[in-house]
C-alpha cells in the first residue's frame, strides 16, 4: 500500500476544520487508510490502491471535510474551452496519446508543491504501471508559448528538471537517475518530447520534465500533460490530478487543451462528473442491512457524492471525476456501509445448505498418515520449493524452475518427495542413529501432457541395519492395509543403486518407486548411514481404488 | 503342602520359635517387631493364615486406668467427704449438734457439687442426718470407724492408680470413682497370635514352604498355572522411568486438518486446484488489472519454459474477461480502461493465492446455493524470516447464494474465530481489487495485540459475470492460516511450523484447541 506523508495543518486547511487524533484514527479507517505515525505536525498514513485520490493532502483533506460534516457532497466544476492546443501530428508511434489541461487561479506554497509531486509519484507507481502506461507532467504555464507540440525526436538538448545545464537526450538517459530508471520505456531515436512554439522543452515523457517550466510558489497557472499508451486510463489520471489541484485555490478555473492531429481535434480531457444509478434493493441485498432511502442518501453525501432520489427505490448518484475507484454500483454500496460503520453491522451466518466434506484426496491422506504412524514412521513437512542445484545433483528431471527466484535454495518446484525426504534425513542425522520419516505432500510434475499437481506419500528409513528390505516391508504392509494388489518391476532411478530399485505397478500403471539410495548421493549429503526410500502416487492410487 | 508367601512364611517361623521357647501365644506387636514389619503390613497375611487354620487369633480388650488431674488433687489435699467430716468434727467439739445446711456449706469451703457429694456419703455412713434445712451431727464411734475404713480404702485405691493400672475388667469401685470423675479409662485391644495344632504338625513334617518371589511374569508361568505358586515382587511405583516421544503426525498438518474439520462442520466442501496456474485464473478473472503492482516480478514467481494446454472451451471466458477489464459493459461497470493482453493472461506462475481455486470452482458450478473451501499452499517471492515465508498455506472459501450478504461474511468470521478459540473479531474496511465491499478482520494476539487475520469481501460483478454468475452474490475470504496456526500452537517463528527436526516435532504438546475440538 502506498505510504503518504502530509502536513496536518495543510490537511486541516483543506478540510476547513481542526482535526483531533481520534478523528484521524476513526475516519482514516473509513477511508481504508491506516495511520502509521503522527509526529511533529506530520501525518504518515497508508492509503489503499483503489483510492489514488487520497494519495495527497488535497484528497485526504477533502474526504475529511465530508466525514467531519464541514461540507457534504461536492462542487461541480467544468472544463472551459481554450485556444491552447497540443499538436500531435508527429507523435511517437509506441506512445501515441497525449492530453493537456490548464488550471488557473492557484495559490501554491512549498507544501503544496511537495504534495503535487507526491501525488504524481504515487499515482505513477500504483496506477500507471510505473509510467509505462501513463505519465504525468506538471508545469508552470506562464512562460509557455502555445501551441505545444507532442512529437518524436531523434535527439534534442535541454535542461532537465533539477539540472542547471543543457543535456542531450543520450546524456539524460545514460547519466541521470530518472533517465536510467525509465529509459526502457522509450525507443532509440524515437524519443517523445513536449515542446512549445519557442522550442522550450516542457517534458520528455515518461522520463523527466524540463527545468524551464518548473512550478514554484509563484506559479498561478499550471499546465498538466498526460502521455501514454492507454487513453482511457489517461483520462482518469488527468481527472485525479485536476481533482487534487482544484483544492488549491478559491476561484479555480479549468481549461481544456485540445489535441490536434492533421488539423482535426482528436481528443481533449473529460473532467465531468458521471451519473450512476443505485437501487435501494441492491444496497439491501448485497449488505443484508435494511437501510432506508434517507440513510443511503445521507451516507453517500458524507462520502462526497451528490445524490438525487428519483423515486423510493432509485437514486441518481453523481460521482466526482476524481473518484476513479467508483466503477460499479457495488462501489457506492461499500461507501454506504463504511460510512455506517462495520462495527455496527448486526452479523450472522445462515445455516449451511449442504453438508460439508473434505476433499477425497485429503481423506485418503489422513488414512495414509495414520498407517504410516502405525508402521513406526514420524511425519515431516517440507517446502515445495527446492534448490534447483540439489535436484541437478540428484539427477532429477521433469521439474519446474522459477524465472525469478529470490534465493537459490528455493528456485524450483519439487516433482518428487524424495529430495525433500533426503534433506529431512540430513537435518536429523546428527541427533538420531536410526531415522524413520514420511511425508504426505504435493508435487508438481511436468510431462508431455502438461503440468500437474500430484499428491504423494514418501517414506525414508536410515540407520546402520537399514536395507531395501525395510522399504519392501513398508510397501507390502501399506498396500495390504489398503487392499491393493501390486507388483514390483526392476527400475532405474538416478537416486537409487542400480539393481536395488523397483517401480511399483498397479493395474499396469507405475504408481511409485522403492529403492536403496546410491552412496554417491549419500556422500554428496555427507550422510554415513544407508538410506532406503519409497514413494507412492496417492492421486493415482485413489483413482485406482475408487475408480474415479 | 502349604505354599506361603514370604511374609506368611516368616510369621509361621517366628511363632514356631516362640513356641520352642515355651511361649505359645504372642502379642501381635511383638510378633510384627520380631519379623521387622509394621503391624498393618501383616494383617492380611494373618487373616489368610487363620483362614487356612494355621494360626488362631485371640482378641482381648484391656483397660488402662489412670488418675486424672482431679483425682491427683484429692489424693494430695484430701477428699471432700474427708474435709466435711473434719468440719463436723470441729463443730461437734464446740458442742454444736445441729447446723443449717447453707451455713455448713460456707464453713466447709467446698464447692456446692463437692459439698452435696460429700454430704451424701456422710449421710450414707450415718455420720449425719438431714431434716428440714438442718444437718444433724451424729458422731457415733462405730460409724466413724466404718467411715474411716472407707476413706483408707478409697485413698489407697487412688494411690494405686496414680501411675496407671491395666486391668482385664472394671470392678464396682473403679466404676464408682469413674462416676465421680477421678480417673480416665482407655480401652486397649490386643491381638494374640498362636499356632494351631495343624500348624505345629505341618511344621514338624516340613509341609510349610515359602513361595518363589518373581519380578517378571513369564509366558510359561501364565500358561502352566505356575503363577499360583509364586509371589510377585512388589513394584516401587515411584521409580523413574524413561520418557518416550511417540512417532507423531506433524503438529502443523494436524492443525490444518483440525481447520478442515471446523470448516466442513460449517457446511463447506473442499476443492483443489493447480499450484502452477495461468495468470488468467490467479489475476485476470479476479479483475486485477494487468499493470497492478501485485502482478510484478517482486510479488509473483514466474515459471520458466513450460507450456500448459488451455481447453478451447475457455475462449468465451477469455472474451468476457477482456470485456470487463477494458470497458466493463458486461458487468454494468466502466472497467479499468486499458487494452487487455491475452498473452499476459496466459503466462504461467505459481499461484499467489488460492482464490484462483475459488474462481475455477465458481466457473465449474455457476449459480446456486453452495459453499466451497480450499486449504493449500500459495507462493510469493520472499526471504524466510520469523514472519515471512515464500511458501505458506491459505484457507480460502466462498459462500454462494441468491441472498448471501456482506453481514453473513462478517458472521462467518466471528463463528470461525469462535471455533478456533480466537476470541473477539474487529472489522475494518479494506481494499481488494476483486471484492466490494471488502473487510479485514482482526483478532487479539496475546502478545502482539490486534492482528489482521481475516481478509474477505463480496466478489465484484466484474469477477462474477464472466463466470456466468448473475443472480447470486458470493461472499469470499482468503485467510493466511499460518498466522493463526502460530497463535494456536504458540509459535513465534513461522519457520517452526515447517520444522523437520524430530527433536522438535516429537516433543511438541498437542494444543488444547485441537484436543478439545
Amino acid at each position: 500500500m502506498p505510504t503518504i506523508e502530509v502536513s496536518l495543518s495543510d490537511v486541516e486547511r483543506i478540510a476547513k476544520t481542526y482535526i483531533s487524533y481520534e478523528d484521524l484514527e476513526r475516519n482514516l479507517s473509513k477511508l481504508k487508510c491506516e495511520v502509521v505515525e503522527v509526529r511533529g505536525g506530520k501525518l504518515i498514513y497508508e492509503a489503499s490502491y483503489d483510492r489514488p485520490d487520497l494519495f495527497s493532502a488535497e484528497g485526504l483533506g477533502r474526504a475529511l471535510r465530508g466525514l467531519l460534516g464541514r461540507e457534504v457532497g461536492f462542487k461541480e466544476l467544468s472544463l472551459e474551452d481554450s485556444e491552447v492546443e497540443i499538436i500531435a501530428s508527429n507523435k511517437p508511434s509506441y506512445r501515441p496519446y497525449v492530453l493537456g489541461a490548464i488550471v488557473r487561479g492557484l495559490k501554491l506554497d512549498d507544501e503544496v508543491i511537495t504534495q503535487i509531486f507526491q501525488l504524481q509519484e504515487k499515482v505513477h507507481f500504483s496506477y500507471c504501471g510505473d509510467r509505462a502506461l501513463v505519465a504525468v507532467g506538471i508545469h508552470d504555464f506562464s512562460n509557455v508559448v502555445p501551441p505545444i507540440y507532442y512529437k518524436s525526436v531523434a535527439e534534442y538538448t535541454f535542461k532537465p528538471l533539477g539540472y542547471d545545464c543543457l543535456m542531450s537526450i543520450k546524456e539524460i538517459l545514460n547519466n541521470i537517475d530518472k533517465g536510467v530508471k525509465y529509459r526502457h520505456l522509450v525507443r532509440d531515436g524515437e524519443y517523445p518530447l513536449l515542446v512549445d512554439s519557442a522550442g522550450t522543452v516542457l517534458s520528455m515523457p515518461p522520463i523527466i520534465n524540463g527545468e524551464y517550466t518548473r512550478i514554484t510558489s509563484n506559479t498561478k497557472e499550471i499546465f498538466i500533460d498526460i502521455t501514454g499508451t492507454e487513453l482511457e486510463l489517461m483520462f482518469r489520471v488527468m481527472n485525479l490530478v485536476i481533482g487534487a489541484l482544484i483544492e488549491r485555490g478559491n476561484e479555480v478555473e479549468l481549461l481544456k487543451v485540445r489535441v490536434v492531429d492533421g488539423g482535426k481535434i482528436i481528443w481533449s480531457p473529460k473532467y465531468y462528473s458521471r451519473t450512476a444509478e443505485l437501487r435501494l434493493s441492491s444496497v439491501r441485498n448485497l449488505l443484508g442491512i435494511e437501510f432506508t432511502l434517507d440513510e443511503v442518501i445521507s451516507y453517500l453525501k458524507t462520502a462526497g457524492f451528490n445524490v438525487r432520489s428519483l423515486n423510493g427505490e432509485l437514486l441518481l448518484v453523481s460521482v466526482p471525476p476524481y473518484r476513479v475507484d467508483v466503477m460499479h454500483e457495488v462501489d457506492l454500496i461499500e461507501e454506504v456501509v463504511t460510512m455506517y460503520g462495520y462495527e455496527r453491522v448486526d452479523v450472522n451466518v445462515p445455516p449451511p445448505t449442504h453438508a460439508g466434506r473434505i476433499h477425497p484426496l485429503e481423506k485418503f491422506s489422513r488414512v495414509i498418515r495414520d498407517l504410516m504412524i502405525g508402521l513406526g514412521y514420524s511425519e515431516s513437512v517440507n517446502f515445495m520449493l527446492v534448490d534447483v542445484e540439489f535436484l541437478n545433483a540428484l539427477g532429477v528431471n521433469g521439474y519446474i524452475s522459477l524465472e525469478n527466484p529470490k534465493m537459490k535454495a528455493y528456485s524450483a518446484v519439487r516433482n518428487s518427495l524424495i529430495p525433500s525426504l533426503l534433506q529431512s534425513v540430513k537435518i536429523n542425522s546428527a541427533f538420531f542413529k536410526t531415522i524413520k520419516l514420511f511425508e504426505v505432500g504435493d508435487v508438481v510434475y511436468v510431462s508431455s501432457s502438461g503440468v500437474n499437481s500430484i499428491r504423494k506419500v514418501g517414506a525414508v528409513a536410515s540407520g546402520e541395519e537399514v536395507t531395501l528390505t525395510d522399504m519392501l516391508i513398508l510397501l507390502k504392509s501399506l498396500m495390504h492395509a489398503l487392499g491393493v494388489d501390486y507388483s514390483l518391476r526392476s527400475y532405474e532411478d538416478p537416486v537409487m543403486i542400480n539393481g536395488r530399485c523397483g517401480e511399483v505397478i498397479v493395474d499396469d500403471l507405475n504408481v511409485g518407486v522403492v529403492g536403496e539410495v546410491h552412496p554417491r548421493i549419500l556422500n554428496y549429503l555427507d550422510l554415513v548411514m544407508p538410506v532406503a526410500i519409497m514413494e507412492l502416487d496417492l492421486s493415482a492410487l485413489l483413482r485406482l481404488i475408487t475408480g474415479f | 503342602m502349604y505354599r506361603l508367601n514370604s511374609r506368611q512364611y516368616s510369621v509361621v517361623n517366628a511363632l514356631k520359635k516362640y513356641y520352642d521357647e515355651g511361649i505359645t501365644s504372642v502379642d501381635l506387636r511383638e510378633l510384627a517387631g520380631s519379623i521387622g514389619v509394621n503391624v498393618h503390613d501383616i494383617m492380611r497375611d494373618l487373616a489368610e493364615l487363620e483362614m487356612r487354620n494355621l494360626i488362631r487369633l485371640r482378641r482381648i480388650t484391656k483397660y488402662v486406668v489412670r488418675l486424672n488431674e482431679l483425682g491427683v488433687n484429692y489424693l494430695r489435699d484430701g477428699l471432700p467427704e474427708f474435709k466435711l467430716f473434719h468440719t463436723l468434727l470441729g463443730l461437734s467439739l464446740k458442742g454444736v449438734k445441729k447446723v443449717k445446711v447453707d451455713e455448713l456449706l460456707r464453713t466447709s469451703s467446698l464447692s456446692s457439687e463437692e459439698f452435696s457429694a460429700a454430704l451424701g456419703i456422710l449421710r450414707r455412713y450415718g455420720i449425719t442426718s438431714i431434716s428440714k434445712n438442718y444437718v444433724e451431727v451424729l458422731l457415733d464411734d462405730i460409724k466413724v470407724g466404718e467411715f474411716s475404713k472407707y476413706l483408707d480404702g478409697l485413698n489407697s485405691l487412688l494411690r494405686g492408680l496414680s501411675n496407671g493400672l491395666t486391668v482385664d475388667s472394671l470392678d464396682d469401685s473403679l466404676i464408682s470413682i469413674r462416676r465421680r470423675g477421678f480417673i480416665n479409662i482407655n480401652e486397649v485391644k490386643e491381638l494374640w497370635v498362636e499356632l494351631t495344632d495343624d500348624a505345629l504338625r505341618a511344621v514338624k513334617e516340613g509341609l510349610i514352604v515359602a513361595k518363589e518371589v518373581i519380578t517378571v511374569l513369564t509366558p510359561n508361568l501364565i500358561s502352566s498355572g505356575g503363577w499360583k505358586n509364586v509371589e510377585f515382587k512388589e513394584f516401587d511405583l515411584n521409580v523413574e522411568v524413561p520418557l518416550i516421544y511417540p512417532n507423531r503426525k506433524h503438529p502443523y498438518i494436524e492443525f490444518l486438518n483440525h481447520v478442515r474439520d471446523v470448516v466442513t462442520s460449517m457446511g463447506f466442501e473442499e476443492v483443489k486446484g493447480p499450484h502452477v496456474e495461468f495468470e488468467l485464473w490467479n489475476f485476470d478473472v479476479l479483475y486485477l488489472p494487468q499493470h497492478h503492482p501485485a502482478r510484478s516480478v517482486n510479488d509473483v514467481y514466474f515459471i520458466k519454459e513450460v507450456s500448459q494446454p488451455l481447453p478451447t472451451s475457455i475462449n468465451t471466458l477469455l472474451g468476457k474477461v477482456r470485456d470487463v477489464h477494458e470497458r466493463g459493459d458486461l458487468a454494468n461497470s466502466i472497467g479499468w480502461g486499458y487494452r487487455w493482453d491475452l498473452r499476459k493472461a496466459l503466462r504461467l506462475i505459481l499461484r499467489t493465492h488460492t482464490t484462483s481455486v475459488s474462481m475455477r470452482a465458481i466457473y465449474e458450478r455457476g449459480e446456486g446455493e453452495y459453499r466451497c473451501f480450499s486449504l493449500d499452499r500459495v507462493f510469493r517471492p520472499d526471504t524466510p524470516d520469523p514472519t515471512h515465508l515464500m511458501e505458506f498455506h491459505q484457507l480460502e472459501g466462498i459462500i454462494v447464494g441468491r441472498d448471501v450478504a456482506f453481514k453473513h461474511l462478517l458472521g462467518f468470521f466471528k463463528e470461525f474465530a469462535r471455533h478456533l478459540g480466537l476470541g473477539e473479531v474487529l472489522f475494518k474496511p479494506a481494499y481488494f481489487p476483486f471484492t466490494e465491499p471488502s473487510v479485514e478482520g482482526y483478532v487479539k494476539h496475546p502478545r502482539l495485540g490486534w492482528i489482521e487475520v481475516f481478509p474477505g469481501g463480496m466478489f465484484r460483478p466484474e469477477v462474477l459475470r464472466p463466470l456466468n454468475v448473475v443472480n447470486c452474490n458470493v461472499a469470499a475470504w482468503g485467510i493466511g492460516i499460518d498466522r493463526i496456526a502460530m497463535m494456536v500452537l504458540d509459535i513465534d517463528d513461522i519457520r517452526d511450523l515447517y520444522a523437520n527436526s524430530l527433536e522438535v516435532i516429537k516433543k511438541i504438546k498437542i494444543p488444547k484447541t485441537v484436543l478439545g475440538g
